[in-house]
């Protein structure tokens, strides 16, 4: 009873303090000038009409390398959180996977190509309409959790997922380091030839950078699902 | 010209739409649930993305690819529910179960869910 | 447009009734649906062609969710 009643004051004033901060929110006209920088800078000098990406691997890069960090170390305590200790007993006959029956199988064969087609499509377009790469990393993974689903006996090749990761990961950060070399800052992708706006060869190097992150966190996640199963 | 046929695609996609909802409300039971969802909704998606092809034709290339993503999955998944659905041994409406010599329920039947 | 909204209004209201836990998941399957149907018609008033890949994950998005839980509550993961 007393707990019902703390409860209820606490979700008061949360509701309070909530109702103060959205109604202080007033809209904005026009940009900030720092967005306002970014959103006319972007299309000029770094030749990509999509903002987002531009800002994630260029102004920001920084912050998308810790997020790449961030996304091995994940990939790396789930490794060793949950793998099976020597003394566990298998888990009984009757529990074991079901078949999903022979209609998800066709369904599988068919989906499966057109996923991961899909996924390199969204990630190759980062620089030109909505995507980029650690979007399409998680639409390929998706794919394979499709994988995992429909047919339970598939063994994933987990070594040589983690070894096409870091070898990923390691690149990215060289390709890091020689913008720093030729260009100007961390990540900076002016080093390669820009063409011309909505060409698919443009924007300097990021296609490249966005094609890096997105076999990295496609790799990842597909390793991180596959430790989840029994 | 071609607007006003597009309109009128889109429209009876929209039908569709609103009588799958219809259908989930009225409907007795779990599996029928399953069956008006899944059926109505596709067709509706698929009319409604046809009206707009006719609408803007050069996007058609995309609206292809979504319907025919929508097409192929929807009913895939209904299916697998409605096996997990019936292994599980969800209340049926009265009639013939056509599926019961082959099918064996779970033996977790601790919980129905 | 409406029956649109209606369709959804009405699924809803499926979805917090319910009684089986089948309902439910197919309650969210046809929501999915519907918000594929509404992105796709907000691409068209707004007249913008990237709004389409946003639906097309969500097709992808509600096909493999529904997948996932019939999965599930079948014996386990």
């Amino acid at each position: 009873m007393m707990q019902r009643v703390l409860s209820v004051i606490v979700i008061g004033l949360l509701a309070v303090v909530f109702t103060r901060i959205v109604g202080a929110y007033v809209q904005l006209d026009a940009l900030r000038p720092l967005a306002a920088s970014y959103v006319t800078l972007s299309p000029e000098s770094l030749t990509t009409p999509n903002v987002i990406t531009g800002i994630l691997i260029t102004y920001r890069g920084l912050d998308t390398l810790g997020e790449v960090a961030v996304l091995f170390m994940v990939a790396a305590s789930l490794g060793l959180l949950l793998k099976p200790l020597e003394g566990q007993p298998k888990p009984p006959k009757a529990f074991q996977r079901s078949d999903p029956g022979e209609i998800v199988h066709s369904g599988k064969q068919v989906m499966f190509p057109m996923i991961l087609t899909f996924g390199a499509y969204v990630i190759v377009n980062g620089h030109l309409s909505a995507g980029g790469g650690f979007q399409g990393g998680a639409i390929v993974a998706a794919g394979v959790m499709l994988l995992l689903i429909a047919t339970p006996e598939t063994r994933l090749n987990t070594t040589l997922l983690s070894i096409v990761e870091s070898t990923a990961g390691i690149l990215f950060v060289l390709l890091g380091i020689l913008g720093i070399v030729l260009a100007g800052g961390f990540l900076d992708p002016r080093f390669l030839p820009a063409g011309e706006l909505g060409g698919f060869i443009s924007a300097g190097a990021i296609p490249l950078i966005s094609a890096l992150l997105g076999i990295k966190v496609g790799a990842e996640l597909s390793v991180v699902i596959d430790k989840f199963r029994t | 010209m071609s607007e006003l046929i597009g309109s009128l695609f889109i429209f009876s996609g929209s039908v569709f739409l609103f009588s799958a909802g219809l259908g989930l409300l009225r409907m007795p039971d779990a599996f029928t649930r399953i069956q008006t969802g899944t059926k109505a909704t596709t067709m509706g998606a698929t009319l409604v993305m046809i009206g707009l092809a006719i609408y803007h034709p050069d996007w058609i290339f995309k609206l292809l690819l979504i319907i025919y993503f929508v097409y192929v999955s929807n009913p895939i998944s209904s299916h697998a529910l409605a096996r997990s659905g019936h292994r599980l041994g969800t209340p049926m409406a009265p009639g013939p179960d056509a599926l019961a010599e082959i099918d064996t329920r779970s033996d977790a039947a601790g919980d129905k869910l | 447009m409406v029956l649109v909204f209606l369709g959804i209004v009405a699924s809803v209201i499926r979805l917090v009734i319910g009684r089986t836990l089948l309902d439910r998941i197919v309650a969210m399957d046809v929501l999915t649906i519907i918000a594929i149907v509404l992105i796709a018609l907000y691409a068209h008033i707004a007249d913008r062609f990237v709004y389409l890949d946003v639906a097309a994950v969500y097709g992808l998005l509600s096909f493999l969710s529904v997948l996932a839980v019939a999965r599930f509550i079948d014996r386990g993961l």
